[in-house]
C-alpha cells in the first residue's frame, strides 16, 4: 500500500485560491485571493513553487495564455484543479471538519 | 521624482524592472512556468510596485527554487556541503589548493547553462 501524502497548509491554500479565482487563476489573482481571505501575504515565487509541486502530483493542470506587452512579452500561466485535485480538497475539508468538531475551545460540539 | 531602486529604469511611460533581478529570475529552472512568474512580477511592477518589492520577490523566488532543487537533487547539495567543508578545512590550515574545489560546485552550472525549455501544457484539467 502506497504511503498517502497529505496536503501541506500552503498547498491547500493555493488549491482553494485557484478554485476561487476560477478561469482567471494565474499567479497574481491567486496571490490576491490568499491575501484577501487569510490576511497573509505570500510571495509569488512560493506560489509558483507550490503550483509546481501540485502539478507534479497531478492535482492541478496548467495552460499558457497569450503573451502581452504589459508582461514583457510573457504569457500568463493559467491553473485549474484536476479531478484528483478536487478529490484531495474535498478529503481535506472532510478531515479538518472532523478534527475541529468536538473541540470546546473552538466552540465545537462532540 | 520618486526614488529608484538599483537597476530600475524608465523608458517613456514604461517602467523597466531591475535587469539583474530579471536575469537571476530567468535562471530559475527549478520553477516550472518560470516565464509565468516573471510575467506576473513584471505585470505587478507596471502597476506601480516598487523596485524594492521586485527585488524582494526575486530573492524569495530564488529561495523557493533552491528548496525545490534541494528536494529533487539532494546528491548535488551533499557534494556542495562536502566542498564547503573542504574549503573551510583548507582555509583553516592556510592551504591554497582548496580554492580550486569551487570549480567543482554544481551551482556554477546554474549560472552558465542555457535556459531550461518551458514545459508543454499539462492535460487532464477539469473545469472546476
Amino acid at each position: 500500500m502506497s504511503k498517502r501524502e497529505y496536503l501541506g497548509s500552503l498547498e491547500l491554500l493555493v488549491l482553494l485560491a485557484v478554485m476561487r479565482a476560477g478561469r482567471n487563476a494565474y499567479g497574481v489573482p491567486i496571490a490576491r485571493e490568499i491575501e484577501e481571505v487569510s490576511g497573509r501575504s505570500v510571495a509569488l515565487g512560493s506560489i509558483y513553487a507550490t503550483l509546481s509541486r501540485l502539478e507534479g502530483k497531478g492535482l492541478v493542470a496548467s495552460e499558457l495564455g497569450e503573451p502581452t506587452a504589459e508582461r514583457g512579452g510573457r504569457a500568463k500561466a493559467y491553473f485549474r484543479l484536476t479531478a484528483r485535485g478536487l478529490t484531495e480538497v474535498r478529503d481535506a475539508q472532510s478531515m479538518l471538519t472532523r478534527l475541529w468538531t468536538g473541540i470546546a475551545e473552538l466552540g465545537g460540539r462532540a | 521624482m520618486s526614488r529608484r531602486t538599483f537597476g530600475e529604469r524608465r523608458d517613456g511611460g514604461t517602467r523597466t524592472p531591475p535587469k539583474l533581478a530579471s536575469w537571476l529570475l530567468s535562471r530559475l529552472s527549478a520553477i516550472d512556468r518560470r516565464d509565468g512568474l516573471i510575467g506576473d512580477l513584471v505585470e505587478e511592477y507596471q502597476r506601480g510596485r516598487s523596485g524594492a518589492w521586485y527585488w524582494r520577490q526575486t530573492l524569495q523566488a530564488i529561495a523557493a527554487a533552491a528548496l525545490i532543487d534541494f528536494r529533487r537533487r539532494r546528491w548535488r547539495w551533499a557534494i556542495r556541503l562536502i566542498l564547503i567543508w573542504g574549503l573551510l578545512i583548507g582555509a583553516s590550515v592556510g592551504a591554497k589548493w582548496p580554492i580550486f574545489l569551487i570549480a567543482l560546485d554544481p551551482s556554477l552550472h546554474f549560472l552558465l547553462r542555457h535556459h531550461a525549455r518551458e514545459r508543454p501544457e499539462s492535460g487532464n484539467a477539469c473545469n472546476v
